[in-house]
């Protein structure tokens, strides 16, 4: 294991792909944020959507039927989640969890019977995203490996968060997001339907960590498993509270878990022992936080 | 009948119906869900019945499930009543189990020493290892969520770790990733010989017990209640809340380590990677203490009727085509509609202002309390 620049453009290169199914779910998580929700719920979420593409995919063959699918399935789930929240007012960590426990239940149950198998499911059947060609990138190889491979929906992840960040700070209805996370109850006095604002935000969270899941069984091996996302949906929650709730934060800090992430990928094929490595990530993610509160908390200090 | 008597006879019920009709919901999503295989609801239900309570054996056989169930059940509720949202119980039990499998194992000396050293050290490594939680909310305002969630992945990764290259059995099926069994003699013994019901059991009933007694009848579970009630009046009134916070979290650490090691000692007699993730001893655990709000005696009778949803499960899915993950959707269906519990009484209670005593359940809102603002920090 040398280390050059062509390495160096693959560790790049796998860090993109770790770092957008966590940057979409990231980005709803922080919204979120915003209104003064914290959506546990979203692993579940994500794990709807990474089931419904899949879905939509053995039956249509269509991409994007498929995306269309994991979209609205992960977003009707998060919209339950939020009427729970915001109008039973179910305390949302007790609806978070019974949401990732009802749906990956759901998603393992609806898999057997769908395709009739236990585990996982592959076929090639199945159509992946589309890869972007960078072919025209052919004069310089070490960029062709940097962004080879990569799917439409890869950047556009990059685009979304500068897209919300706009929403967020330069728009009315950012605006009032913003006010109900601050004081909710002085968000109403000033005529802000807040419960309709915090749930519509949790749907919408749910739409973005859909794309997530997309991504995550159609971006690269197109598979579904059992409880494939695995935790990336709190890893998510932990970058949006690294990047204090900005989306372009949040870009920050899911690149440090893709990047963590493809680490431990990376470090399989060394004599550091695999599970090791795959402990990696969730330990960077403590690390991290620690790191960024103790710097916070020394700030407020100051 | 006068009016006095149905009145008494509401305040009794009010605090158990809601769990009731958060059951039966749950059991008509499940309903639905058996509908989309082409059974018929009514018949797997029965099944599911006879397969959790039917027979001797399987009664037995889902109170052996439910004894981790209730003590992980039990080490939830005594961090969630004092308001601090630990969800890292699966973490633990796998830190006990872990550590009691290797230590028993590996421990030089006689077999009661190994014994008493693998409970001694595992107790001990769980609850440091919930005490590292604790400890990062305290110096770095971290999530507790957050980061009981991700050292539940660590500890599994890093047990498995320890596993798969220092204390593999190779004796054995290749193929599973598992310690060596501990001697016989230091086995926990059947209570019914032939069953797999082990003292294990007896063991969560008394931990049951002490566990009441220490919320109910000890200064020190009274203060944590109190600071799960207003954490700003406790300190105002002198409680240490901060001393609260890590005791809670060790013990409540230490009891879910213990789940693992009553697995280790009673059922498996070994370690095997991914067994208490798979059956979510502690999620169910978890679900129970959030069902009966945090009552361990609650708790002891919820967790009873889960795990009988679990085997009763299986048994669907060895008689019928119906998935075993039918009971995790009843199982998450039922804490779902049980979260909306608040917001029903708060509604009865707006209703009928004039007697707030007549509000049974009244301790909801305040078991669940809003404490958004510490969790997002």
């Amino acid at each position: 294991m040398n280390i050059n620049a062509n390495y160096l453009a693959v560790v790049f290169n796998s860090t993109i792909r770790m770092m957008t199914p966590i940057l979409f779910v990231g980005l709803g998580s922080a919204l979120c944020n915003r209104v003064f929700i914290f959506n546990i719920g979203l692993e579940g979420t994500m794990l709807t959507g990474a089931f419904a593409a899949i879905v939509a995919n053995y039956y249509t063959g269509s991409i994007f039927i498929s995306l269309l699918a994991a979209m609205i399935s992960a977003m009707i789930v998060s919209w339950i989640a939020g009427i729970f929240m915001v109008k039973f007012k179910g305390a949302m960590l007790v609806v978070g969890v019974s949401i990732n426990m009802l749906i990956s239940g759901l998603t393992t149950f609806l898999m057997q019977i769908i395709f009739g198998v236990k585990g996982a499911y592959v076929s090639t059947d199945l159509v992946p995203l589309h890869k972007i060609d960078v072919s025209m990138l052919k004069q310089w190889p070490i960029l062709q490996t940097m962004f080879g491979s990569l799917t439409y929906l890869d950047f556009f992840a990059f685009i979304l968060a500068i897209i919300l960040y706009f929403f967020l700070f330069r728009t009315v209805t950012g605006f009032r997001m913003r006010s109900v996370g601050i004081n909710k109850v002085a968000a109403q006095s000033l005529g802000i339907n807040a419960d309709r604002l915090q749930i519509g935000t949790v749907a919408f969270s749910g739409l973005l960590s859909g794309i997530g899941g997309c991504l995550l069984t159609m971006g690269g091996v197109t598979m579904f498993a059992q409880n494939i996302t695995a935790g990336r949906g709190y890893i998510a929650m932990a970058a949006a509270t690294l990047g204090a709730a900005h989306p372009l934060g949040v870009v920050a800090g899911s690149a440090f878990f893709g990047f963590a992430q493809s680490m431990a990928n990376m470090l399989q094929n060394s004599s550091i022992s695999s599970q090791l490595t795959m402990a990696l990530p969730y330990l960077a993610t403590i690390l991290a936080l620690a790191i960024y509160n103790f710097a916070q908390i020394r700030r407020h200090a100051l | 009948m006068n009016s006095g008597t149905l009145r008494k006879i509401s305040h009794f019920l009010a605090p158990i119906s809601q769990p009731f009709i958060a059951i039966f919901l749950a059991l008509v999503v499940g309903a639905i869900a058996i509908i989309v295989t082409g059974e018929s609801p009514f018949n797997i239900y029965k099944i599911m019945v006879k397969g959790a309570f039917g027979s001797e054996y399987y009664l037995l056989t889902t109170l052996t499930r439910a004894t981790p169930i209730i003590i992980t059940g039990l080490g939830a509720a005594i961090c969630w009543s004092s308001n601090y949202m630990g969800i890292g119980g699966e973490g633990q039990m796998i830190m006990g189990g872990f550590l009691c499998a290797v230590i028993g194992f590996h421990f030089p000396g006689p077999q009661w020493l190994k014994l008493t050293c693998a409970i001694i050290f595992s107790l001990i490594g769980s609850g440091l290892y919930s005490l590292f939680s604790a400890w990062l909310l305290d110096k770095f305002k971290m999530s507790l969520a957050i980061s009981t969630l991700m050292l539940n992945y660590a500890g599994a990764y890093i047990a498995m770790h320890f596993v798969q290259n220092v204390f593999l059995d190779t004796t054995g099926d290749a193929k599973l990733v598992q310690t060596q069994m501990i001697d016989e003699s230091i086995r926990l013994p059947r209570i019914v010989e032939g069953q797999k019901l082990h003292w294990g059991f007896g063991i969560a009933v008394l931990l049951v017990i002490l566990v009441w007694f220490m919320m109910n009848r000890t200064v020190f579970g009274y203060e944590s209640r109190m600071s799960g009630f207003n954490i700003h009046f406790c300190d105002y009134g002198g409680i240490n809340s901060k001393k609260i916070m890590y005791g809670m979290l060790t013990l409540s650490g230490v009891i879910c380590g213990l789940a693992g090691v009553i697995e280790v000692l009673g059922v498996n007699y070994r370690y095997t990677h991914n067994t208490y993730v798979s059956a979510s001893y502690a999620w169910i655990g978890l679900n129970a203490a959030l069902i009966s709000g945090y009552n361990p005696i609650g708790i002891f009778f919820t967790s009873i009727i889960l795990a009988g949803i679990s085997t009763g499960g299986a048994a669907i899915a060895r008689a019928t085509s119906v998935p075993l993950e039918i009971s995790t959707i009843i199982q998450g269906c039922i804490t779902l509609f049980i979260s909306a519990r608040i917001a029903i009484q708060f509604r009865r209670r707006s209703r009928k202002l004039a007697s707030p005593a007549k509000d049974g359940g009244s301790s909801g809102d305040i078991l669940i309390p809003e404490t958004k603002g510490e969790i997002l920090r």
